[in-house]
């Protein structure tokens, strides 16, 4: 009997069996893996929507709050920029190493969008400790809006902006707004 | 006798720690997405209490407003949202302000809230 045993196979039954056992497990490894998937491009697309709604947002105020004035129009190295719904040109008194601000010198910075990307270039004066640039700031924009409280931009004293960002996990849209009421404190 | 044999204790042990791993990951997926879905909530509740705090600053001293409520564009994005703002003396010439907002997230019966705090002063506010 015992001889016979350790030679016998399985029977169709065991085998059976095992078979339907690895495919539930298949199955449900499977289904797991596509959750996680799913889940995963979920975070990171609603991770980049609302985290570079935010980047924008501080980027716009860290530069809004000291500025001096909204300016018009601008002739930065690169190019020239015009103040619009959709782009920011700003005058900021520059500030050297420790924080002081030197008198009758500005640095000059546009926020402005190009498709699904927002940028911020800044130019500064040669004293000011303003590092001078272009900056990315998001790569899934949706819409950039400014609104100024006066139509005559010598007499912008605050700006509301507005942002929204998409991003898209699968078929999933993810998207985020922002809107905020920036007043300049040097104006 | 051989042929009756059941599982071994190691047999049922290693599928339990298998299957609990399994339930583990489900588990922990779940959870990092309802994670992901509240801090963007709460980043949401920032900007608003920060919104509110600063145009109340702009308005100036002279403007504030008394205790209560306050509006913002954002708020629908939130789910069952409210707000409260209190205005309270902090000295002759100081008020102190708190802009809360205070929302459900969907995971949990509790509401959470975000608030924002800060001093105006008679004079010496923005122009």
């Amino acid at each position: 009997m015992s001889h016979l045993r350790s030679y016998r196979a399985f029977s169709l039954i065991e085998t059976v069996i095992v078979i339907a056992l690895s495919a539930v497990i298949m199955m449900v490894l499977g289904l797991l893996i596509y959750n996680f998937n799913k889940t995963s491009l979920y975070g990171q697309a609603l991770t980049q929507s609302s985290g570079s709604a935010s980047t924008i947002m501080r980027e716009i105020e860290s530069l809004t709050f000291p500025a001096h004035a909204v300016l018009q129009t601008h002739t930065f190295p690169s190019a020239t920029y015009t103040s619009t719904s959709t782009s920011l040109v700003l005058e900021i008194p520059s500030v050297d190493s420790s924080g002081n601000v030197i008198a009758n010198t500005y640095d000059y910075a546009v926020f402005y969008s190009v498709g699904t990307n927002a940028y911020r270039l800044l130019t500064a004066n040669a004293l000011s400790k303003r590092v001078s640039g272009t900056k990315q700031l998001s790569a899934t924009l949706n819409a950039l809006t400014f609104t100024y409280n006066n139509a005559d931009f010598t007499k912008v004293g605050s700006i509301t902006i507005d942002i929204q960002t998409q991003a898209s996990a699968k078929q999933d849209i993810l998207s985020d707004h922002r809107r905020e009421q920036i007043r300049l404190r040097n104006y | 006798m051989n042929v009756r044999r059941g599982f071994s204790l190691v047999e049922v042990l290693v599928s339990i720690f298998i299957v609990s791993v399994l339930l583990l990951l489900v588990q922990a997926i779940i959870y990092s997405a309802v994670l992901t879905r509240n801090s963007k909530n709460q980043s949401i509740a920032l900007a608003i209490a920060r919104n509110e705090i600063e145009s109340l600053r702009s308005n100036g001293y002279a403007n504030l407003p008394a205790n209560g409520s306050f509006a913002d564009s954002l708020l629908s994005t939130l789910p069952s949202a409210t707000t409260t703002l209190t205005v309270s003396v902090y000295n002759a010439k100081t008020k102190q302000v708190t802009a809360s907002v205070i929302w459900k997230n969907s995971s949990s019966a509790a509401s959470t809230t975000v608030s924002l705090s800060t001093l105006l002063t008679e004079t010496g506010g923005l122009p």
